[in-house]
């Protein structure tokens, strides 16, 4: 393409030139107009598009690839080895993996065969992408050499986009030729063909030591102490003396794949300390004065020394060591060796090991697998809980870890089955590879499984806990609602499902140190408020650094800081100390160090340097530094290098940081903010004008943002299976759009309309948040919709139970009876038994025949909703092969036309929503001078209250935008009182001949008089939502009831009723209204006909003298009056003899309630006159 | 008798798509009811019915023909059509309706290609309907000069890629606008009162330049003027006048004292309307007020003759 290059952006830039059009005459004619967006074939978001797209998923995408490169294996290097005797004193045995490894996604077993699986086929044949899990198991009977097989564990789904998919780092042209969405950024995982996403979780910061109060701790025993109020960060246990007894302190601490171990400390009473650790779930607590002398061998006085660091003034703190080392004293443990010998004999029953182990090697590998588990070295250990006496997302890592550790575990129990019953043969078994290959493979093969029902359920099963709070709700489908909706799924941050259910509000509070990282407006209002936020635009998780901190300091156990001193820590271990000053001055230089190129520290280094507050309160003074993984960082400007500085949250309340660099001067600022828009996330930046809003507007906006009818992807219908999506026909972009909806060109994801609106009263059918929609302009295209959903069918799904797996020979799709005879079976369904593309279904049409090829009897599959839909895609999406299963399963699209009926709701971008209520013809629409009609009209009481002047603000602005054929820049902060946003668009309307405040005077279009006031007309972008009375609508005459109080069911799908409940009743009471009432409460309800018998007032009792056999399957009513029999009361002989028989109407239920009754032995009887 | 006023007709500007006249010399309700009937009315012809034999785009069938039914279909001048409804054929014939085709596949459009360009999409566009009725098609540009400058050449309806091929007919009808939009012959029908601009000289004579500047820079559409030689207000564009008060504010700031008047005054005329009709080439714009007239007399008629029938009914009952 030649000219492609010189291709004018815009229409109008072309035609002003005349030059060029003059000069075209003599060219001919190009076959495709030029102006045509479709000119360029290659018509793609831009590399730097897909990339900034791509930035939003990389919390997910680099974590799961951290997963494949060092995950994997640091997990399996950290699980410890298996061990069983085979007999009572036979030979030991070891098992253990040497490695794992994943493969590629293949469609065969066999994955160099080639036969890619690509995520567009798992998708839409309901598969599951994954790739086979290679482990290499070794095992060692005691004397003998080490044998080693390699299996493969079923297939582990994989995260699309990640290293091990196919389409790791393709560009937008390579994915569209795989048929996939251009800018796809994957970052989730394809399990039964829905889109997963692992939710990001919030979890306290690892290797860093935090104060908790919490009332819970005191009910752990008598000694345990309380105290209500939770600290963060208040006192660290170093000075152990100045926390009161009722703190614990916990701190969570990541090895290197990730997975991490809580450990508290328990402050009593008493004046001692107990540590706090799990295994396998059951909590272990343990005097903290064993575990300390367990670490390292240390006197008493010297302990006392350390600790007191000098502070010989601390009379309070002295007597609490004393108490301590009392303690360890007590129990008799006064050498390392001793408190680990002590330690292994608690928690042998605990490792499951054999007997070989001697209590002390027992104990050390307590403490390395449980305590303060990111320090290797043991030294390093003491040092930091003597310190301590605090602080995710690795998920699959973990959970992957532990179920590979379970085959191994159940391979063992599986050997030590057999050697019980017979040793010998046990003895053989195990030295016999295939065994282990059999047993491996027994229980291997579901790891893969189980990997992916964690996936599809969000649920984990887990004997550990996995350090988690919670053991449900860890993943979400990735719902393609529109754009909005999809990516916030990747961007959004959850608390933890625990909290949901706490009563406090504390939790759910904005807190100064996520400012920038989450984003203060984009939240839900309702149950899940504070909890479930979302990441700011600019704000990453760090995943990996690629390395491993080297050890920084001496670490040897042997530095002993004055009381005076901060101390200075790295990821958790002590590496020295210094007086505030020298840390302010240590930390001014890192951070040099930092910004430098190139950096000469990691420049995603946190330093945290908490300064010294008054005594006894703000958080325990130091500098801590933090190089791990799972923190949150944002850039900001660093004033004083002029350079961009990665921080993370827990620096962050102790810098400061100007918003405007103009501010930064003369305040002593450090830093500045790049963008104050950066503390908004992708969605809540979309807002234009949003600073203009009360914020609450925002936040509904940012809900209402993704529940809009858009554009959801660009290879929609045939490729995309997604249960249901909206989509709305006629999209424009906004004409009033912020930076960043530029910057991700959100355009590419339409999702509104620039409707003409005008802010009157007008009719009265805008009252209460409805909207006027002019009629012509409905007519024309505003707002019309589709909502297409795609159904999946199975024929195994008809078989029987009883029927083995295979689908060969049993049945298939077809439309033709089984003698072949008599042609069609089905009018609209095509030969094959599935529906002609294009073919309008109804209600109760066939989608679908199939025939029991043993029985020769067709099944037909109907289209069971209400409405008319047409067939947009049929998909044939059984195996390869004939003999297969290839006829056995489909898919299909079908497609409801939704355009816009009174009731569907609309919104604005200021979380201004309403309800079409009236579609108003042209003529009798307002106009102005122009001719101009309004397309949507809303009510002024919609601003008052609501205060969002940001929408007036894009009603001026999209006019002007629209009479200078321009878009509008509404990004938030960008105008303030110096520089009005009014007088920006006032002038901009002025100039294009229009009222500077956008109000024209308007013509009532039934009159044709001028109306009094002048009215604010302009452009704002309608969103259209996906609520809509079709979905809503429910109405019943007579239907389904509840078999034992025949009222009727509830329930918009059982086509129930909707409940006329006391409330309603009592209204119509005091309107006197009684045959409705009646009508409602009895007759359109459970109204019965029973039998009374009036000398004994039984209900129950009389019974009709005609046998059951002549009634059968008639209604009562016509029983009565079809025969001439008579009724009798079986109560009593009177009754029998003379006894008169009445019908009296009423609720079923009382007959129910009659029945209860009787059955506990009490009779109601009813006095009939 | 008193008062008796018989409207006027005053042409200012016709074009084949456009005209502007002045009604005077008559009510708000009239100038009204004429705009409301040339926009809801006036009957054209519009596509109702799409019989799709084969689409392979990627739009969908309900969507291109709504997208059908919105083209505007020019009617020759003096082109009669009765409505279907009314019309004793069965379905539909060159009475009532005409039909329209389309069948443009990629491989035909894009055979003559330069190879550079040959995976390029074609486009279909309204071009491609080809009437059975000569006297009826799609509308399109009023001059081949504007046709070339635009580089256009209809109304986009599809886009097809290898491949793909749109097959169909299509019914179009009469009907008005009052149905469906698409039936409607003006893009643009209103009114506006006859603005009545006065500046009172004796105050702008109290006022100095800039002030006076500052009343005419006040207009957003420039209805003022400063004489040249005298500095006084002139009114230079009356007919641009939109009401917006601007000038009025300007004014009233400037007086010294509330009581005084006001340099320039804005009111509108009770008895002089400027209309403005653009159409959108389905009907010359003349045709549209002629069609609206006969349309409103015809309206009338209708009244008069219920009128006759009820007194007659009336009358025979007794």
């Amino acid at each position: 393409m030649p000219d492609s290059a010189e291709r004018p952006k815009k229409k109008h830039s072309s035609s002003s030139s005349k030059s060029t059009a003059s000069a075209k005459k003599s060219k001919p004619k190009p076959s495709v107009p030029r102006t045509g967006p479709s000119y360029d074939i290659s018509n793609l978001p831009s590399a730097a598009t897909a990339e900034k797209m791509q930035s939003l998923v990389d919390a997910h995408v680099n974590s799961f690839n951290q997963f494949l490169d060092e995950g994997l294996n640091d997990a399996v290097l950290d699980l410890p080895d298996v061990e069983l005797r085979v007999g009572e004193d036979g030979p030991l045995m070891r098992l253990w993996y040497e490695s794992v490894e994943l493969g590629y996604p293949g469609r065969s077993r066999d994955e160099t065969s080639g036969a890619k699986l690509v995520p567009r086929e798992c998708r839409e044949r309901n598969l599951t992408y994954g790739a086979p899990i290679h482990v290499n198991i070794a095992y060692q009977l005691e004397g003998s050499e080490a044998q080693r097989v390699q299996r493969r564990l079923g297939e582990c789904p994989i995260m699309v986009r990640s290293k091990r998919c196919h389409l790791a780092g393709l560009g937008p042209k390579e994915m569209v030729a795989l048929k996939e969405e251009d800018t796809e950024i994957g970052g989730y995982f394809i399990v039964g063909g829905l889109e997963r996403v692992i939710r990001l979780l919030q979890v306290p910061r690892r290797n860093h030591a935090q104060a908790i109060r919490r009332s819970a701790f005191k009910n752990r025993g008598q000694v345990y102490s309380d105290l209500g109020v939770s600290m963060r960060c208040d006192h660290s246990p170093l000075q152990l003396g100045q926390v009161y007894s009722d703190l614990g302190v916990s701190m969570r601490c990541g090895r290197r794949d990730h997975s991490t171990a809580t450990v508290t400390l328990h402050y009593l009473t008493t004046g001692g300390a107990t540590l706090r650790w799990s295994v396998r779930r059951a909590e272990f607590l343990v005097p903290v004065m064993v575990v300390i002398k367990a670490l390292r061998e240390i006197s008493d006085r010297e302990l006392y020394e350390r600790v007191l660091a000098g502070d010989t003034a601390n009379t309070q703190l002295a007597a609490r060591l004393e108490v301590l080392l009392l303690d360890a004293a007590r129990v008799g443990l006064h050498t390392r060796e001793q408190c680990l010998a002590f330690l292994g004999s608690r928690f042998r029953a605990v490792g499951n090991r054999t007997d070989v182990h001697s209590d002390l090697a027992l104990g050390i590998e307590i403490i390395n697998r449980h305590v303060l588990v990111h320090l290797k070295r043991h030294e390093d250990k003491q040092e930091t809980l003597l310190h301590m006496l605090k602080k995710p997302g690795h998920l699959f890592t973990m959970y992957m870890k532990e179920k590979l550790f379970d085959v191994l575990v159940k391979v063992r129990s599986e050997l030590l089955k057999q050697s019980r019953i017979d040793v010998a043969k046990a003895l053989l078994a195990a030295q016999d590879p295939k065994t282990i290959i059999k047993l491996v493979d027994r229980y291997g093969i579901g790891t893969g499984q189980r990997m992916a029902s964690f996936l599809s359920t969000g649920n984990i099963t887990t004997s550990t806990g996995l350090d988690l709070m919670q053991a449900s709700g860890f993943t979400v489908v990735a719902e393609r609602i529109n754009m909005l909706r999809y990516l916030s799924h990747f961007r959004s941050v959850h608390r933890g499902q625990f909290f949901t259910t706490m009563k406090t509000t504390a939790v759910r509070k904005l807190l100064p140190e996520s400012w920038g990282f989450l984003c203060p407006v984009h939240t839900p209002d309702g149950a899940p408020c504070g909890l479930l936020n979302h990441m700011a635009a600019e704000c990453q998780i760090l995943v990996s650094l690629g390395m491993t901190p080297a050890g920084i300091g001496s670490g040897d156990g042997s530095t002993a800081l004055p009381y005076y001193y901060m101390p200075v820590m790295v990821d958790g271990r002590v590496v020295g100390g210094g007086t505030h000053e020298t840390l302010q001055a240590v930390s001014r230089g890192l951070r040099r160090l930092k910004v430098a190129t190139p950096p000469a520290v990691e420049p995603t280094m946190e330093v945290a340097l908490l300064p010294p507050m008054k005594k006894g309160s703000g958080p325990f003074p130091g500098l801590f530094l933090f190089t791990g993984a799972s923190r949150m960082i944002r850039p900001v400007l660093n004033i004083e290098f002029c350079k961009r500085e990665w921080i993370g949250p827990l620096e962050q309340p102790f810098m400061e940081i100007a918003c405007l660099a103009s501010e930064a001067k003369g305040t002593g600022a450090t830093h500045c903010e790049i963008d104050p828009t950066n503390m908004l996330s992708l969605i809540a930046s979309l807002t234009p004008f949003s600073d203009y809003n009360q914020s609450p507007r925002n936040m509904y906006q940012c809900q209402m943002g993704k529940q809009t009818m858009g554009t959801p992807a660009h290879c929609l219908y045939p490729h995309k299976t997604d249960n249901k999506m909206y989509r709305i026909l006629f999209p424009q972009a906004p004409l009033v759009m912020t930076r960043r909806h530029r910057e991700f060109q959100m355009d590419n994801y339409p999702q509104g309309t620039n409707a003409v609106v005008a802010v009157i009263s007008y009719t009265g059918f805008d009252m209460e948040d409805a909207m006027i929609l002019n009629k012509s302009a409905f007519e024309r295209g505003f707002a019309h919709a589709s909502v297409v959903k795609t159904i999946k069918i199975d024929l195994k799904d008809l078989l029987t139970k009883s029927d083995s797996k295979t689908m060969v020979g049993k049945m298939r799709f077809t439309n033709t009876a089984a003698d072949g005879k008599g042609g069609k079976l089905y009018e609209n369904l095509d030969n094959d038994g599935l529906p002609r593309i294009g073919a309008c279904v109804k209600e109760g049409d066939p989608l679908y025949c199939a025939i029991d090829l043993r029985t020769n009897k067709t099944k037909t599959g109907k289209h069971k909703e209400s409405e008319m839909a047409y067939v947009e895609t049929v998909r044939a999406v059984g195996g390869a092969g004939i003999n297969k299963e290839a006829m056995a399963k489909a898919s299909m699209t079908l497609r409801f036309p939704r355009n816009p009926i009174i009731g569907d709701k609309f919104s604005s971008r200021h979380g201004q929503k309403g309800v079409m209520s009236i579609l108003w013809p042209q003529s009798d629409m307002p106009f102005t001078e122009s001719g101009m009609t309004p397309d949507i009209i809303i009510n002024p009481h919609a601003f008052p209250s609501r205060m969002t002047i940001g929408m007036l603000i894009e009603s001026m602005a999209g006019k002007a935008g629209a009479l200078h054929g321009h878009f509008q820049d509404a990004t938030p902060f960008s105008f303030h009182e110096k520089n009005r946003v009014i007088d920006h668009f006032g002038e901009q309307l002025k100039s294009a001949g229009y009222a500077y405040y956008g109000s024209e005077p308007l013509y009532s279009g039934i009159s044709g008089t001028v109306m009094h006031a002048d009215i604010f007309i302009g452009l704002v972008y309608y969103q259209r939502l996906r609520h809509m009375v079709s979905d809503k609508s429910q109405v019943r005459a007579s239907g389904a009831v509840n078999p034992l109080t025949r009222q009727p069911i509830k329930g918009r799908k059982n086509k129930g009723g909707i409940r006329f409940g006391e409330m309603e009743r009592d209204s119509l009471l005091s309107h006197g209204a009684a045959f409705l009432l009646h009508d409602r409460l009895m007759n359109c309800s459970d109204r019965h006909l029973a039998h009374v018998c009036c000398t004994c007032g039984s209900m129950l009792s009389p019974c009709h003298q005609r046998s059951a056999v002549t009634s059968a399957g008639r209604s009562e009513e016509e029983v009565i009056q079809a025969s001439r029999c008579r009724y009798i009361c079986r109560a009593l002989k009177t009754c029998q003899d003379k006894g008169q028989i009445e019908s009296v109407a009423m609720p079923y239920v009382f007959r129910y309630l009659a029945n209860e009754l009787a059955g506990m032995g009490i009779k109601l009887t009813l006095t009939v006159k | 008798m008193p008062n008796t006023r018989a409207p006027k007709i005053e042409v200012l500007e016709l074009k084949a798509d456009f005209v502007k006249f002045v009604l005077s010399d008559t009510d708000t309700s009239v100038a009204n009811a004429l705009r409301r009937v040339m926009i809801a009315e006036v009957p054209t012809m519009a596509i109702d019915l799409v019989t799709i034999t084969e689409n392979s785009s990627a739009l969908q069938d309900e969507f291109l023909a709504h997208r059908l039914g919105l083209v505007p279909l020019r009617c020759e001048p003096g082109t009669k059509f009765v409505y279907n409804l009314d019309c004793d054929c069965e379905d539909n014939c060159e009475q009532c309706s005409v039909t329209l085709s389309l069948d443009v596949s990629w491989e035909s459009k894009a055979a003559g290609r330069p190879d550079h360009e040959k995976d390029l999409p074609v486009f279909v566009t309204s071009s491609d309907l080809v009437s059975h009725d000569p006297r009826v098609g799609p509308v399109h540009f009023a001059s081949s000069d504007i046709i070339d400058a635009s580089q256009d050449d209809g109304i986009m309806l599809a886009k097809l890629s290898r491949g793909q091929r749109l097959q169909l007919t299509a019914v179009a009808k009469k009907g008005i606008a009052k149905e469906h939009a698409k039936w409607s012959p003006v893009c643009v029908a209103t009114y506006q009162f006859d603005p009545i601009i006065k500046v009172a000289d004796d105050v702008s004579a109290t006022l100095t330049v800039a002030q006076r500047q500052q009343v005419v820079e006040s207009c957003p559409v420039k209805v003022y003027g400063l004489d040249e030689r005298t500095n006084n207000i002139v009114v230079r564009n009356r007919l641009e006048c939109m009401y917006c008060d601007e000038c009025t504010n300007v004014a009233s700031s400037l007086k010294l004292r509330p009581e005084d008047d006001a340099v320039v005054t804005v009111t509108a005329s009770q008895d002089r309307f400027i209309f403005s009709v653009e159409t959108n080439g389905t009907i010359d714009a003349d045709q549209v007020v002629q069609q609206a007239l006969e349309a409103l007399s015809l309206k009338l008629q209708t009244l008069r003759n219920e009128l006759i029938n009820v007194k007659q009914k009336i009358l025979a009952a007794a």
